[in-house]
Order: structure tokens, then sequence, then C-alpha cells
């Protein structure tokens, strides 16, 4: 149980700084109101989660390794509550339709990429 | 500013949201067939980072220092909360034949984290004019 909080800090650890830096990267590029950045790491996140899923089987099969890849780095390479402050800030400065857009898009691209994954790692349809 | 100490603090401040994740996980309703302690990491992530974005508001406030932003912001609030995680347990219960809990997880979840971080923008916008930090 120690083993599995460590791997799931370090897993998280890397997943963050990975996180970070790459939305950086894309919000520098892109400099629009929707970040892009999130879109994206969301997204990569779930795909990612999604491969490893269908590679590791459930939590309980390999539990060190999927708390430091599944848990850990997707689980913190990913993020629910910067999304959740962009898309408020979409709505209070009145872009009420990107904000809903950035809803629906992250939604349907999570369970889309997390399909993906899962299909190509033959985890399922 | 200085990349490798925002770095650093970043790596910090994820690796310990990661580890108070796993441990409401590993802790909160075992065996649930919804996935409940998602939902509270990523409401909870949403409050305390709407809590903090209006505090670093106020430039003298410490929450707008660059270091303890990094760390609490796309530190311990990003790495507490999970969109891949979400996504994975809504895709579980929509193809076990569960589609409204797949779809009411989908709704309640971005209710409540919308909702969250506005009281948490509200709180910490309120408290500002008692005292500075």
């Amino acid at each position: 149980m120690i083993t599995e909080f460590v791997a799931v800090a370090v897993g998280s650890a890397l997943g963050g700084l990975c996180r970070f830096h790459l939305t950086a990267w894309i919000d520098r590029r892109t400099h629009t109101p929707l970040s892009f950045g999130t879109l994206a790491v969301n997204t990569l996140g779930a795909f990612l989660l999604g491969l490893l899923a269908g590679t590791l089987g459930g939590t309980a099969d390999q539990p060190v390794a999927a708390a430091l890849a599944m848990t850990g780095f997707c689980g913190s390479f990913t993020t629910v509550s910067s999304w959740s402050l962009q898309t408020l800030t979409l709505a209070r400065t009145h872009r009420f339709g990107t904000a809903l857009v950035n809803l629906a898009a992250t939604l349907v691209a999570g369970l889309g990429a997390v399909i993906l994954g899962l299909a190509m790692t033959g985890g399922g349809p | 500013m200085n990349q490798g100490i925002t770095s650093l603090w970043v790596a910090l401040g994820t690796a310990l949201g990661g580890i108070l994740r796993y441990g409401v996980d590993r802790f909160m309703v075992a065996g649930a067939t919804f996935p409940w302690s998602t939902l509270v990491v990523n409401t909870l992530g949403s409050l305390l980072i709407g809590w903090v974005a209006a505090r670093a508001t106020t430039p003298s406030s410490r929450f707008a220092h660059a270091d303890i932003h990094a760390f609490l912001v796309p530190g311990v609030c990003a790495g507490f909360t999970t969109f891949s995680v979400f996504s994975h347990e809504t895709l579980i219960l929509l193809r076990s034949g569960a589609v409204a809990a797949g779809i009411a997880n989908m709704t309640v979840t971005v209710v409540l984290m919308l909702a969250a971080t506005a009281l948490g923008l509200a709180a910490g916008r309120r408290n500002m004019t008692d005292h500075t930090d």
C-alpha cells in the first residue's frame, strides 16, 4: 500500500509537469479565450488512460503499475479544476457560446479518446 | 521568475494532489458502483481553484506569488482533480448499460464543478475586504 502511494506521487509529479509545460506551450501558440492547451492535455490524457486500461487491465491486476501510470500520471496529467475555472471565466466575460463549446467539446473528446485508446489495445469496441 | 523553481513547485503540488485523490479513492465508499470519489475530488478541487483565483487577483496577496500559485493551481488543484479518470469511469457506466448513471455522472460533474468554482470565487473575494494575507 505504501508502494502504491509512492507510485501515485511519482506518476502525479511527472504528469503534472508534463501538463504544465504542454498547456503553456500550446496556449502561447494559440492565444484564444478557449484554452486549447487544457483541451489537448485532457483529450491526450484520456486517450493514454484508455491505452493503459486496455494494456494493464483493471487497477486490481497490476496495482503498482496502475497506480504509477493510470492514477498517478494520467490522473494528474488531466484536470477538471482548470477546465471549470476556464469555462466559468469564458461565461463571465460574456463568451457563453465558447463556454458551452468548451464543455461539450471536452466531454465528447474525452469519451472519444478513451474509446479510441481501448480499441487500439483490444480493450473493447 | 525562475522556470526551474516554478516547475519544482508544480511537481510538488501535483504529487500532493495526486496522493490526496488516491487517498480519497482508497478510503471512500469501497465497492460503490457509482464513481463518487472522483465526483468528490473534482468538486473540491474546483472549489479550491476558484478561491485561490479570487485571492490571487490582489497583487499583495501571498496567493499572487508565482511559486505559491504554481504549487496550488497547476499543482494541488489540477493534480487532485482528474478528467481522464472521470471520462473512463463515465464510459464504463455507459458500456455496462447504466446509461442514465453515465449521463448523470457527466451532468452532475459539470454542474457541481462550475457551482463549486463560482462559490470559491465568491468566498475568496468576500474575505479579501476583511484582511489581507
